[in-house]
């Protein structure tokens, strides 16, 4: 970890940009045009990308939601990222203590691997702000002045025209979590009033429009009562070739629900596929590398794997005790305090974590758990084995099932070992290439011996950290 | 990189030695903005500013975070200002860096009118122990991202109960943040749900509680509540019947006059959906207007703006209320779907009534 640099070291100038959007691009289709203008947010709660990197940020005061093109072009992407006391560097650079600072929601641009925070600042006015992250860690303020953009409404009811005094007529709602699926942005809220759980569709760009779903869950872990508690947090996903979502909910089920029938359907109760046990409520979920990574007010990471979550069964039996878990296994993972998700690129996802020690607040990078792919399993059994190059082939299958520095790095010590060094420079380069770049793993490594005399391996050394 | 940087901000800081004969540099904040004046004229590019003169939060300051105040800097003549992208805030201090010059300076807090709870809905001092929703009224507008650090379930003796509400970190405000939404967890309030069973309802019948708004809540100005508020009911048994009409008391008024006209509910009823959700109307005037409020949450009484013509009228009440548990008129909250299925009309409940006629 690297600690924070002298305040007034003349060569460490943070750079400070305000960030100008690109332009909406028209849509190919005919469809509204966009504004152009000053974004003037009430509020800002949920932020999501969908792959082009357009920015869906959702304004719950203000009843509205907004899309601005965030597109980025030839910016060198991070491979991981690490800044600790986020919070106070935030507070910093919108001018009040970390204490006047939350962080309501988090995004990474997938064009730029840039990681985007909504911001409330608490104090003088409780004002929206949209911070950047850059590769280098750096922050910056998004600025949402003169810039192409879709609105549209999230009320899905007009406000009532009879006279009642104030503020007993508006109507108010959270929105929980948003995704983007399948030329669709979903919004998962909850209303400051009726009871009620919905998911509402908005077509993209938006045509002031929206369809809803009134979800339901079948509480089998909790007996026979449902509920229509509301989604905290959910996300798309296929399972055995159908796509699903995946919805978290409060203390604790998760359930799943066809696309087909969100998008077919006024009213749908999903199938339960676990219950990571009470007194908890999922926070954020991300797919990563194939598995469902859970953040918890109450508990660990977790993780999901894929096979799991493809054999699930809705659950008919209660968990067997009052903080039991039941359904779909989950592994706990060593790390607490972790609230904010986001996939940073293929081989790291980024996180939020409260460190219970000392009590900052940092954002990280992380490879998650992963179990190795059964080529790599036998490409280390035969690396032990010594058939060196046979494990590097079994290697290179696994890298072409799922690009990795690690099997990258492991593949590039068969190939040293088997004296094929044009190929184990290749492996290593494509190693730091995916994020596997630790200097001391390389230089201590004695299968990597017969390289160090090679000229290739200074070029190589200039790149690891 | 960095060495010729350093030599650059040194070269930099070289150009403003004072001249013999000029004003010297002077570094001040004025009109919400910082200044430096006394620059004479320098070959300082735009760009180049933010990289010289450096707004740090005292916490930055104090902590040695390399992150300054982000803001706008603009040169008239031979001074410069740096305007802060977000204004200056109250309560705040702030340190100013150019070169050898250092400048403190604080924001004191705006005295306004100490912000005030104004009320908690329901009002009734009798509540269901499957009681849901409860909203919290301020007289000003408060600062986000603090409420359920405030906000208390006592017993009666003043122990507090754990896990009562159902945190949303989103929170649930109205559009000028006055008003507050608090929800019961309704896994607790549910029937055999895990915490119900196992945790229990965090209201017991027979019982008494206290809940408690702490004044360390801020207001939106960084203020605390002028005092804590408490709100002390008793619970009864639970409410899980869906809402119905036949259980209502209609006392209609009479012709001519702006009486009342009164509903007297059966239960204590949603106060936000009961002001949003009836209404009335007349089948030849169409919408009647006046003004209704609830008392007590059992009584919802509605005055006129004209007087009560002869007319067939209705109370229409949008199928959305709900009454304090979330019982409405399709289901109550709690279903047992292995005997019954979830009902969804949407359609407005009419119900008739006519007013009365004063002896002549």
């Amino acid at each position: 970890m690297k600690a924070p640099r002298s305040l007034f070291a003349g060569g460490v100038i943070a750079t400070l940009v305000l960030c100008i959007l690109n332009a909406v691009a028209a849509h190919p289709e005919k469809g509204p045009e966009p504004l152009r203008g000053n974004i003037q947010l009430k509020s800002l709660t949920s932020i999501t990308f969908n792959k082009d990197g357009i920015l869906f940020l959702a304004d719950p005061l203000g009843m509205r939601i907004y899309a601005i093109d965030a597109k980025q072009e030839n910016v060198k992407k991070a491979m991981t990222i690490e800044v600790s006391g986020i919070d106070e560097k935030i507070g910093a650079l919108i001018g009040v203590s970390s204490r006047d600072v939350k962080i309501e929601d988090m995004a990474v641009n997938p064009t730029s691997q840039e990681i985007y925070l909504a911001v409330t600042r608490k104090n003088g006015g409780s004002e929206p702000v949209l911070v950047k992250v850059d590769n280098k860690g750096s922050l910056s303020l998004v600025s949402l002045n003169n810039v192409s953009y879709y609105e549209t409404s999230l009320s899905g009811v007009p406000s009532p025209d009879a006279k009642l005094p104030q503020p007993w007529h508006t109507r108010t709602m959270a929105v929980t979590d948003m995704a983007f699926v399948d030329g669709e942005l979903m919004v998962a809220g909850l209303s400051g009033e009726e009871f009620s759980s919905n998911l509402r569709r908005f077509a993209y760009p938006f045509t002031n429009q929206s369809k809803a779903v009134k979800l339901e869950i079948y509480h089998t872990s909790h007996d026979r009562y449902e509920t229509n508690s509301p989604i905290e947090t959910f996300l798309p996903f296929t399972v055995n070739g159908q796509q699903q979502i995946l919805a978290g909910y409060g203390c604790s089920p998760i359930a799943t629900f066809a696309l087909s029938d969100i998008r077919a359907k006024d009213q749908l109760r999903g199938n339960t596929i676990a219950e990571l046990g009470g007194g908890n409520r999922p926070v954020d979920m991300i797919m990563h590398k194939k598995n469902l990574y859970i953040s918890n007010s109450d508990r660990t990471l977790m993780r999901m794997t894929p096979e799991d979550l493809n054999n699930a069964k809705p659950l008919t039996t209660r968990a067997p005790g009052i903080y039991a878990a039941t359904g779909v296994e989950y592994l706990s993972i060593a790390s607490v305090g972790v609230t904010q998700l986001a996939n940073l690129n293929d081989n790291y996802f980024v996180f939020l974590q409260r460190n219970i020690e000392d009590g900052t607040l940092n954002l990280k990078s992380n490879q998650g758990v992963n179990v190795p792919s059964k080529y790599a399993q036998l490409g280390s059994q035969l690396y032990r084995e010594k058939k060196y190059k046979e494990s590097a082939k079994n290697y290179e299958l696994a890298v072409k099932e799922e690009p990795n520095g690690i099997d990258f790095y492991n593949m590039a010590c068969s190939y040293a070992l088997d004296n094929n060094a044009d190929k184990a420079f290749e492996s290593l380069n494509k190693a730091v290439e995916w994020g596997f770049f630790r200097k001391d793993q390389y230089e201590n490594d004695t299968d990597l011996m017969s390289l160090k005399s090679d000229a290739r391996w200074k070029t190589l050394s200039a790149k690891l950290e | 990189m960095k060495t010729l940087k350093l030599f650059c901000l040194l070269m930099v800081c070289a150009c403003f030695l004072p001249v013999s004969g000029q004003p010297s540099l002077v570094l001040k904040f004025q009109d919400e903005n910082v200044w430096i004046t006394g620059l004479g004229s320098t070959t300082i590019a735009d760009d180049q500013w933010k990289d010289i003169l450096r707004i740090y939060t005292d916490e930055a300051f104090a902590r040695r975070i390399n992150q300054p105040v982000a803001g706008t800097y603009t040169r008239y003549g031979d001074s410069l200002s740096f305007k802060p992208n977000f204004p200056f805030a109250q309560g705040e201090s702030y340190h100013a860096i150019f070169g050898k010059l250092e400048l403190s300076f604080s924001i004191p807090l705006k005295r306004s009118t100490p912000t005030v709870t104004e009320e908690v809905h329901p009002q009734a001092s009798t509540l269901p122990e499957n009681m849901l929703r409860l909203y919290i009224s301020f007289s000003q507008p408060m600062m986000p991202g603090e409420a359920y650090d405030h906000i208390k379930l006592l017993t009666e003796n003043g122990t507090p109960i754990d896990k009562a509400f159902l945190v949303i970190d989103q929170e649930l405000w109205d559009a000028e943040r006055k008003r507050f939404t608090l929800l019961f967890d309704p896994g607790r309030v549910k029937r055999g749900i895990r915490s119900n069973v196992e945790l229990g309802s965090p209201l017991q019948s027979g019982q008494t509680y206290h809940l408690v708004i702490d004044s360390a809540w801020r207001d939106a100005n960084g203020n605390p509540l002028s005092s804590s508020y408490t709100k002390t009911f008793s619970v009864s048994s639970a409410e899980r019947t869906r809402l119905d009409t036949n259980r209502w008391k209609v006392i209609a008024p009479d012709a001519g006059t702006h009486d009342d006209l009164i509903i007297k509910f059966d239960r204590p009823i949603d106060y936000a959906l009961a002001l949003k959700c009836i209404s009335i109307s007349a089948a030849q005037a169409g919408k009647i207007k006046g003004k209704a409020i609830l008392i007590n949450s059992k009584c919802w009484r509605f005055t006129p703006d004209q007087p009560w013509a002869e007319d067939q009228f209705y109370i229409e009440i949008h199928p959305q209320l709900e009454d304090v548990a979330g019982n409405n008129f399709n289901n109550p909250f709690d279903i047992d779907l292995s005997k019954e299925s979830r009902q969804n009309s949407s359609e407005t409940l009419k119900l008739p009534f006519s007013v009365g006629h004063l002896p002549k």
